[in-house]
């Protein structure tokens, strides 16, 4: 194992160019609402964006997927139906609604970040039937650098940019949205 | 020898086929276009990308170190393949010792390569490929035509039958819905049962030694969470130095490959998830060769975005498999004859030298130019296919001499009015299948020059 990556290492050196520099830069500006073009392409991938006062309550949940849904809430506005983390990932698939605060969003594309320290288990975003984000209206940034400026990937074991639900073109190019993950996205922005 | 053109002929043959292929892919291409056009420092984004790139591969020993430290620290278990071989021995030997079974994987074009699955069963190990594209071209035995879209060569009837055999749909069901979500179906079953995940990478930064995973279904992120081992196979070109420099990479990948904003779900993995194990294999499998070659080392700085096959008029209308080559299109033809160079003489040839795929490259590589050069060395080294060379060598002639161009080009002005089709699409001119011959001018450049020019 070990003359395996020293051979490989060693051949890089022989075979490597002259070195070349590493550029530096600046985040990009940018002349758009960061907040508009957040919900303008958030809606072009088929997630909803919902602006919102005050708590999310039970009514506008029942009137999004119905009565009587289990739920999983990581935010305080809401209490979960059912105790996820006494279960296993693999008991998770009757969860069909996941709440979860996102720390930041990149309006350019509709990136929501989150990492693991609101997810009981890494595979809740992904399980859940349909996906709930809250989100509040300052940590709407403008692109991807300057969201990776504020943000430090080192500090987690797991984190991830989800931009819409899940979805697939792999038949005919057709788009079919709810591939594996989640059949649909909605963001909830707090002001 | 020569299959890319026979390959290409067969997928010719029909003819509706080739131009709703051709027409699918340049759909993509103009959505790349549009969002490519939506963002004012595009080119800068290229030009940086193509620099942090160029700087990474010319200090590769040092960032991968950087990054098996990184990775290391985080718990992470880190493996160096040399080929493709070892890399499918160290990935089995991964499941023995936790007792696999059952493995899901998630889109690698690197585990194409090296033939795992093949040999993983072999080993009776179940594999299911989880990407919905990935499991269409598994069930119906057949490799991925595109590193994006592996399923693009099929009509969605061909897919409702396959599903309706095997996954049990209604017979001529063929509304992609309703496929999709018996696929959905059916592999959230296997996503329970797995007890091994795999996953390719696009990018592994050295500064955090965490593997960043960009998919638009969710299944890499499924198998990978659900299962209690999880393995990331990468090329060791698969490097980045800095966190900040996935900003460049994540705005230039899904616009240039499908025309999105950014994939679906971009993934970052650092270390094991608690009670489980994370594995990284580092595979050489030819790189570190490439990079020695001066003149095509830069093709290592493909992010695999598959923008250079959706523009290509050869890719468009041969199709993925005429390259029989896990990554098919302009780049496939410049990686391939690095690793075969008899095999693969064909593929150079399997373009027409126009310069889009260089043009829509997201980090810059010339792309048309490197197909030039393996040219050269083909015929350097004695591996035209005969017709071709002995063309060649006529052409030489004609075209060094100037006298002899002008005597050529005023007997073929003359001699193309007159002669009959048959002969001139004689089955010998190879050049003359699905193609026309251009009206011919009655006049050179050179007479009409000296005419005009006398004029004014
Ligand atoms: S060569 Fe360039 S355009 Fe082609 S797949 Fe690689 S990065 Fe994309």
């Amino acid at each position: 194992m070990k003359e395996m990556k020293a051979d490989i290492l060693h051949r890089i050196k022989q075979n490597k160019a002259n070195p070349k520099p590493l550029p530096d830069y600046a985040a990009f500006g940018y002349d758009f609402d960061p907040r508009e073009k957040f919900t303008e392409v958030m809606e072009a991938v088929g997630g909803k964006v919902l602006h919102q006062k005050g708590k999310i309550n039970a009514a506008q949940l029942a009137n999004l997927f119905g009565e009587g849904i289990s739920i999983y809430s990581g935010v305080e506005d809401f209490s979960s139906t059912l105790d996820v983390s006494s279960l296993s990932p693999k008991d998770l698939p009757p969860i069909e609604v996941v709440i979860l605060p996102v720390q930041l969003a990149v309006a350019e594309n509709g990136a929501c970040y989150l990492d693991e320290s609101v997810l009981p288990h890494r595979v809740l975003p992904f399980i859940c039937q349909h996906l709930i984000f809250v989100l509040e209206a300052k940590s709407i940034v403008g692109n991807m650098h300057e969201a990776l400026e504020k943000i430090d990937l080192s500090q987690q074991g797991f984190s991830v940019f989800i931009a819409g639900p899940s979805k697939t073109a792999d038949i005919e190019q057709a788009l079919v949205i709810g591939a594996q993950g989640a059949r649909s996205l909605t963001v909830f922005i707090r002001q | 020898m020569s299959k890319h053109p026979q390959k290409a002929a067969d997928f010719i043959a029909n003819e509706a086929r080739t131009d709703w292929h051709d027409q699918s892919l340049w759909v993509v291409r103009e959505k790349r276009d549009k969002l490519a056009k939506g963002i004012a420092e595009w080119e800068e984004l290229r030009e940086l990308a193509s620099q942090i790139k160029d700087h990474t591969l010319s200090h590769l020993d040092h960032y991968l170190e950087e990054f098996e430290k990184n990775a290391l620290a985080n718990g992470v278990q880190v493996h160096w393949a040399k080929d493709a071989e070892t890399h499918n021995h160290i990935v089995h030997d991964i499941l023995q010792k936790q007792k696999v079974r059952r493995l899901v994987k998630s889109k690698s074009m690197l585990t194409e390569e090296c033939g795992l699955n093949p040999f993983l069963e072999k080993q009776g190990i179940e594999i299911i490929d989880t990407d919905l594209g990935e499991r269409i071209i598994q069930l119906k035995d057949e490799p991925p035509s595109h590193i994006v879209m592996p399923a693009i060569h099929l009509k969605k009837e061909e897919i409702g039958e396959l599903f309706h055999e095997k996954l049990q749909t209604e017979k001529g069901a063929t509304d992609p819905q309703y496929l999709t979500e018996a696929a959905r179906q059916h592999l959230r079953s296997h996503f329970l049962q797995a007890d091994a995940a795999l996953s390719g990478v696009n990018f592994a930064v050295a500064e955090t030694g965490g593997v960043t995973v960009c998919t638009n279904e969710g299944n890499a992120d499924m198998g990978i969470h659900l299962a209690p081992v999880q393995i990331h196979c990468m090329g060791l070109e698969k490097v980045i130095p800095r966190q900040k420099d996935l900003g460049v990479f994540t705005r230039l990948l899904a616009r240039s490959a499908t025309g999105q904003p950014i994939t679906i779900y971009t993934s970052h993995h650092l270390k094991p998830k608690p009670g489980g194990e994370m594995h990284i294999v580092i595979v050489d499998n030819g790189r570190s060769e490439q990079l020695g070659r001066e003149d095509f080392r830069n093709s290592l700085k493909c992010i695999r975005c598959g923008a250079c096959m959706n523009t290509c008029p050869i890719y468009r209308r041969s199709g993925g498999h005429s390259y029989d080559y896990t990554v098919p299109g302009p780049i496939g033809s410049i990686l391939t004859p690095g690793k075969d160079l008899k095999k693969y003489s064909d593929l150079p040839f399997a373009s027409t030298l126009c310069g889009s795929c260089t043009d829509v490259c997201p980090v810059k590589i010339d792309i048309h130019q490197q197909l030039y050069k393996w040219r050269q060395i083909i015929a350097e080294e004695g591996h035209l296919p005969k017709a071709k060379a002995r063309e060649m060598s006529m052409a030489a002639k004609v075209l060094s001499s100037p006298k002899a161009y002008r005597r050529a080009t005023k007997w073929m002005r003359r001699l193309m009015r007159f002669l009959p089709r048959p002969l001139l699409y004689l089955n010998r001119n190879v050049w003359g299948k699905q193609r026309e011959l251009p009206q011919v001018p009655r006049q050179t450049f050179k007479d009409w020059y000296k005419h005009e020019g006398n004029e004014s």
